[in-house]
């Protein structure tokens, strides 16, 4: 009898604390990205709706009246705040462990008071005003300008989010580089150099990152792939990318490609379409793709790149940081080339991989085999940042590792950078 | 009660959805051709049709605040006149298509200029790209392909026309009839850069304006019909020319509301404030909102199909007029007279009016004095009209009360023009039963009304003065004939007024009217009038006056064929 009591009183409490979190959330979950203002800030077209409780069809009608546009106001408010965490194609709160933290301080960043800290702005007339039900409910839609910043900042001091300075502290931010999208044989660095509108994007990337505090390498030394040409031939298929290969002679983690083009917009203008591509620089692959879109003006091209870029980069980014999360957990990722000398015979060349593997496998928390031919080992590795935070650590292993094994071959290294080395064997 | 009794009209309402944002009115831009299409054979009676007047009625009534104006230049206007001439069918399809050549081209060129995207652009933007300018380092204020859109398809050319204007001439009485309209055409430009015209709406109406040659006032002894006044500007004019602009200012008065009613053009906002039945939205001197104005509130309400529908739930009348021409921020302010309080980003929607309203009252007077003695009068023989004294009479009253409001900054506040009509309560004689002779008592009067709402309701409080004519009349001799006493009077009254719908009042009041003793003596026969002194002793105690009751209604004018108070228009500044 007793544990029945139990079971009723826990039951009503918990059927209170979800009532009270039901309570907080919005009820329209209406709302549109309007435009990236800034690194810090969006704008967002949200609805807010409310229903009176009242059964009575007149005293419904009344509660609807006195206060109705005052609490659609405020679950508007609160349905840009779901937008945003919860909302678009990327939410700040993307994995089921963040969701789970979040939904305890569900109250919290529901409150109202709360939201309208992240409001820097609210359109002081209604974009919609809609009474719905036979007049029992309202609905409004206004536009918003939130600081996600400021939501993001609140989201990693209660832990829901890992905190950037965090994952800085641990292995540092990622090392971004930003060059525009160019044809097989085009070089991305005179068209920085040349164009400007190009170079007027680039430098919207390279604004947003470095508000966001991410490390920007900017690509203007194009001497900077010679070294790589003596491993060109390890590339496989990829010798043609000019991008790939600057970013990974300058040692980024990541690199983010451009490409736009002015299209008709009608009644005279242009408008800008800018298409924004993240690679992993190891491996070239894709993370995240995204087009934005400015609005249709007459001239002023520049402003419409910034906006198109805006529009664009804010997702890329945000699949940045959730690939970067992701990837930190596993170590340090570096890539490792060698180049095998073809003087070597073929048990020679085998004395020479295994000793590879053997070294990867020891220095290595995980690792991925790229290639392996008879020339040339292609690697991914992750290691412990607490022994391999710099890679001529890593290099340093290997070489005495190798050594160790007494192959037939010296190890010496064309050209390490902080994302990779590049090692060649030659026959002494 | 207030649902029986407010207007609920639902529309589809296609505004909201073109414009955006709820509830905004986005200002035009209108071209004139200078010119007025005279349907052929339209012009009877008339000596010279006087197009300078006419044009400046129409730039007065027709080009409002809300307006911005493309100007044509002549080569242009005089193309389209030309090619207007040519065609053999003139209709409003084939006058469209003529602009369309004509003028379409160069007013696609005027929107597409610097200046006019600078200017009118920035009253397209939003709030929020005004909040994005700021935040962007003022990068951009430019006009994006959306305002492009609203600003090239705002634009709208108006062509006014006569049907028939008619001049008629009888004895010395010269009245003109004009009958007529206005059709308005928009500019409609595609993403292309394409356009055409297409013929948006008509609207037709009349005038009617009456000079009497020769008349004179009687108290100055001016010519009454020789000048034409309109604001501070004096036109001199022959009695044939007055009647003519007296005509044509009351049709381009009535085009001028019948334009504010078309729903492009219909000035409409977002309530920003909302403090018990006051209301503030973002209107003003630069629309030309007035101090009085009616406006509806409109609600957007979800039908079962999802669709967005206007309702009119209730009307407000401006008590103060935002200035936002010094002032872009500055709202006006309106009082709610009908309906269900409303909260902010509610809609106000132009309800317009003449400025005029009419109120008919029926009444019964009593405390007057028609001795019957008084009623006796000799012409061809003796006659006596009453058989009794009348200490009462039956009355009505037509009022048409123009609204002064807009021109001293004093809300609600009318100026009269009176005209009244009694019957006396007393036997008829024998001989004036078989001589067919009536008396009655015509009012002229002149007056100001002060309205104080509370609610729904009005106590309105009125002083004016004027003349009483006790008049006997009837068929004598194979002819018509008068015989009037006339006496001058001071009334005052008080009315309880309720609003029954936006336009329509009930009221029910009481004055008293201080009738003094009889100035002079009207002896009418066929068409000749003469006017006789009397003795002021001779009528003492003859009184028109006396307390009254009455009960009637008020009604806002939508339209008026005849020009009344016209010449306090441009006057207007509240």
């Amino acid at each position: 009898m007793r544990k029945i009591h139990g079971l009723l009183v826990l039951s009503i409490i918990f059927s209170f604390l979800s009532t009270d979190l039901i309570a907080q959330l919005p009820v329209s979950k209406e709302a549109t990205l309007i435009e990236s203002v800034s690194s810090a800030e969006v704008m967002i077209e949200a609805t807010g709706i409310y229903k009176s409780k009242q059964k009575k069809k007149k005293k419904a009608k009344k509660d609807v009246t006195e206060k109705g546009v005052k609490k659609a106001i405020e679950d508007a408010r609160k349905a840009t705040v779901y937008f945003i965490l919860f909302g678009g194609t990327d939410p700040l709160i993307t994995t089921p462990q963040e969701r789970q933290k979040f939904d305890e301080y569900t109250s919290f960043f529901f409150d109202i008071n709360n939201v309208n800290t992240y409001i820097s702005f609210e359109e002081t007339e209604f974009r919609k005003k809609v009474k719905i039900d036979g007049g029992r409910g309202i609905r409004v839609t206004k536009r918003f300008k939130i600081n996600k910043e400021l939501l993001t900042k609140d989201l990693e001091a209660r832990n829901i989010l890992e905190a950037r300075a965090e994952l800085a502290e641990a292995i540092g931010n990622p090392f971004i580089m930003v060059m525009p999208a160019v044809q097989r044989g085009e070089s991305p660095i005179d068209l920085l150099r040349t164009n400007p509108q190009i170079k007027h994007a680039a430098a919207v990337v390279e604004s947003y990152l470095t508000a966001r505090k991410y490390d920007v390498i900017v690509p203007e030394q194009q001497a900077a792939l010679s070294d790589l040409s003596a491993a060109q031939q390890s590339l496989a298929g990829r010798e043609e990318d000019y991008a790939y290969q600057l970013a990974l002679s300058i040692g980024s983690d990541v690199y983010i490609t451009f490409s736009g083009t002015l299209e008709d917009a009608g009644y005279g203008t242009k408008k800008y379409a800018m298409a924004v591509r993240a690679y992993e620089t190891t491996t070239a692959r894709l993370l995240g793709t995204e087009t934005g879109y400015s609005q249709g003006r007459q001239g002023e091209v520049m402003v419409s790149i910034e906006e198109a870029m805006n529009d664009a980069v804010d997702n890329v980014l945000s699949r940045i940081t959730n690939y970067w999360k992701d990837d930190v957990k596993r170590g340090i990722q570096y890539k490792l080339i060698v180049n095998i000398s073809t003087d070597f015979d073929e048990d020679q060349i085998e004395d020479i991989q295994f000793a590879f593997m053997d070294v990867v496998e020891e220095i290595a928390k995980s690792s991925k085999e790229n290639i392996v031919t008879d020339q040339t080992l292609d690697y991914i590795i992750w290691c412990d940042p607490a022994k391999y935070d710099k890679s001529s650590k890593v290099y340093r292993k290997i070489k005495k590792a190798f050594k160790d094994a007494e192959t037939e071959g010296t190890l010496r290294r064309i050209n390490i950078n902080r994302k990779m080395i590049l090692l060649k064997v030659d026959y002494e | 009660m207030k649902k029986s009794i407010i207007s609920v009209v639902l529309v589809l309402f296609p505004i909201a959805i073109l414009l955006g944002q709820q509830g905004k009115y986005q200002r035009k831009s209108i071209s004139s051709v200078e010119s007025v299409w005279i349907k052929p054979g339209a012009l009877q009676g008339l000596e010279r049709f006087d197009y300078r007047f006419f044009d400046k009625m129409v730039d007065f009534y027709i080009e409002l605040e809300r307006f911005d104006y493309n100007i044509l230049p002549e080569p242009m206007l005089s193309e389209f006149r030309e090619q207007a001439n040519l065609l053999t069918e003139i209709t409003p399809a084939a006058i469209g298509r003529v602009l369309e050549k004509t003028v379409a081209a160069r007013i696609l060129d005027i929107l597409n200029s610097d200046d006019v995207k600078k200017n009118r652009g920035l009253a397209l933007k939003d709030e929020s790209a005004f909040q994005s300018f700021a935040a962007t380092k003022a990068k951009s204020l430019g006009l994006t392909v959306r305002e492009l859109e609203m600003l090239l398809n705002s634009a709208y050319i108006y062509l006014p026309y006569i049907s028939n204007m008619k001049q008629e001439k009888e004895a010395k009485e010269i009245s003109v009839e004009i009958q007529g309209g206005i059709l308005w055409y928009q500019l409609a430009v595609d993403p292309g850069g394409n356009y055409s015209i297409k013929m948006l709406v008509g609207a037709k109406t009349s005038g009617l304006g009456r000079a009497s040659i020769g008349a004179k006032n009687r108290l100055t002894g001016k010519p009454l019909y020789k000048e034409f006044k309109f604001g501070k500007e004096v036109l001199k004019t022959t009695e044939e020319q007055y009647a003519q602009y007296d005509a044509v200012l009351a049709w381009a008065k009535n085009l001028g509301v019948k334009t504010k009613e078309i729903d492009a053009f219909k000035l409409q906002a977002q309530i920003v404030e909302a403090s018990g039945n006051k209301y503030g939205f973002p209107l003003g001197f630069s629309e030309g909102v007035h101090l009085g104005d009616g406006f509806h509130l409109v609600e957007f309400e979800e039908d079962k199909f999802g669709n967005e529908v206007a309702t009119r739930v209730g009307f407000v009348r401006v008590t103060k007029t935002g200035d936002n021409k010094e002032d872009p921020t500055a709202y006006t302010y309106a009082t709610q007279l009908l309906g269900e309080k409303q909260d902010i980003g509610g809609v106000v929607m132009e309800h317009p009016r003449l400025g005029i309203d009419a109120r008919v009252k029926l009444g019964f007077v009593t405390g007057m004095n028609i001795p019957k003695k008084y009623t006796e009068f000799d012409l061809v023989t003796k006659i006596q009209v009453l058989d009794d004294d009348a200490t009462s009479a039956f009355g009505a009253n037509l009022t048409f009360a123009y609204n002064l409001a807009p021109i001293i900054g004093v809300s609600q506040t009318f100026l009269d023009l009176d005209i009244g009509f009694g019957i006396p309560i007393a036997s008829y004689t024998n001989e004036a039963i078989e001589g067919n002779v009536n008396a009655f008592i015509i009012s002229g009067y002149l007056g100001v009304t002060k309205k104080l709402w509370f609610g729904r309701s009005n106590l309105s409080i009125g002083l004016g003065g004027g003349v009483d004519r006790l008049t006997m009349g009837g068929e004598l001799l194979d002819s018509t004939f008068s015989y009037s006493i006339n006496a001058v009077g001071i009334k005052a009254g008080a009315d309880f007024e309720m609003l029954l719908n936006p336009d329509l009042s009930l009221n029910i009041g009481a004055g008293y009217k201080f009738g003094l003793p009889p100035m002079s003596v009207t002896l009418t026969w066929g068409n000749e009038e003469l006017e006789l002194p009397i003795p002021l002793d001779e009528y003492e105690d003859l009184k028109m006056g006396g307390f009254s009751i009455n009960i009637g209604i008020n009604y806002a004018l939508g339209e008026l064929p005849i020009n009344i108070f016209g010449f306090l228009d441009p006057f207007k500044k509240y």
